[in-house]
């Protein structure tokens, strides 16, 4: 059995159903947020005698059954304070929401556990590493990394010549009329007081590289965001009127065996990884998101990586 | 936000984060629907059943 794990209005997810469809390939697709209502999900879990019965959408899942399972999204950014009504403050509202997000994050992680039974997983989705283990990791595996502090003071440090970003993940939210996310951005002189955060000596780029690995395959892609004052940071600060030009690329030999023998010490089988070719020539590696954006790999390079995802899946199933 | 940074001490990302105008930031999108799907709560779902139409809406 092979199982799409993933959320509704994925378009990745939904490109890959694609060749299932075309293909009348069997295949389940679970779209995570919906499990919350209990008219989809039907689970019951004995702990005493391990035994464990779940329906979604009236289809039963057989955890015991052999299962190969495309792991993409768990869950959708969702907002719930809009329905707490005025006799909520918001410290307590913070409470109300961070408990039901908390449950439910644990109750997920039971669910997956279930699904693991006799499951090949493109990938587990709960990676021990953090960006540091994984800086740390890549280093080890030969690959550069740029000069990596984490600092609560910029006491010694020309704040021009580093970036920073989160230690976490990007974040996007709102206040006011405006939005405000963290992407990678020069370090200028603060007057507040600071966290211990991620500083990363700026690494004059001649251009970027986004790599998808899947199973041992590197495909990359050159983008030239260097040229665009918007880009010349972080790409992700699209350029819609003026897009980077993006190229399908060939990292050297040697880069691509480190890759391979980062992923297999992270166990991970698909991921983004993202690499700076610096006006050194020298390739720095930046970060590996586990599954990544792919799409925007594979269109611009005509890798048809979704076509590659399912013929994967379809190979698993046959030879697991 | 300068306010709020006054007695939160935030990462140095948050606090180097220049935000954008909701009105800079309007961009169509093509997102593509699920065919047979419903609606729960403010979220699509569809578990099997697929998609087609191509629908455009600005954010």
């Amino acid at each position: 059995m092979i199982i799409l794990l993933s959320i509704g209005y994925e378009r990745s997810t939904d490109e890959i159903v694609d060749h299932f469809l075309y293909n009348e390939k069997k295949f389940i697709r679970i779209n995570c947020e919906t499990l919350k209502d209990n008219d989809v999900l039907d689970f019951n879990y004995k702990l005493n005698n391990g035994t464990s019965n779940t329906t979604i959408n009236g289809k039963e899942i057989e955890f015991e059954s052999k299962k190969i399972i495309w792991y993409r999204r768990l869950s959708r950014r969702s907002f719930i304070d809009d329905f707490l009504d005025k006799k909520f403050d918001f410290h307590n509202s913070r409470l109300f929401s961070q408990f039901i997000f908390k449950d439910w994050e644990i109750y997920l992680k039971i669910f997956i556990d279930r699904l693991s039974k006799n499951t090949l997983w493109l990938d587990y989705p709960y990676v021990k590493e953090n960006k540091i283990d994984i800086l740390l990791l890549a280093q080890k595996n030969g690959l550069t990394i740029p000069e990596t502090i984490i600092t609560n003071s910029l006491k010694g440090i020309n704040p021009k010549e580093y970036i920073t970003k989160p230690l976490s993940s990007t974040v996007g939210f709102k206040y006011g009329d405006k939005f405000y996310s963290t992407y990678t951005t020069i370090v200028a002189k603060v007057k507040h007081k600071f966290l211990p955060s991620l500083l990363q000596k700026k690494i004059e780029k001649r251009y970027e590289v986004r790599t998808f690995y899947l199973d041992g395959e590197c495909y990359s892609m050159a983008i030239f965001s260097q040229n665009d004052k918007q880009t010349e940071v972080d790409f992700r600060k699209y350029n819609y009127k003026k897009p980077n030009r993006n190229i399908p690329y060939k990292l050297p030999a040697n880069m691509e065996d480190n890759i391979r023998k980062l992923m297999n010490d992270l166990g991970l089988k698909t991921g983004s990884i993202d690499i700076i070719k610096g006006k050194d020539d020298m390739y720095y590696f930046l970060e590996v998101n586990p599954v990544g954006q792919f799409g925007m790999t594979s269109r611009p390079c005509n890798y048809n990586l979704e076509k590659k995802i399912f013929e994967k899946l379809v190979q698993y199933e046959q030879n697991f | 936000m300068n306010k709020i940074f006054n007695k939160i001490i935030s990462p140095l990302s948050l606090l180097l984060t220049k935000g954008e105008r909701f009105e800079d930031m309007k961009n169509t999108v093509e997102i593509r629907i699920c065919k047979g799907s419903t609606k729960v709560e403010n979220t699509e779902m569809a578990v099997v059943k697929h998609y087609k139409p191509i629908i455009k809406i600005e954010l």
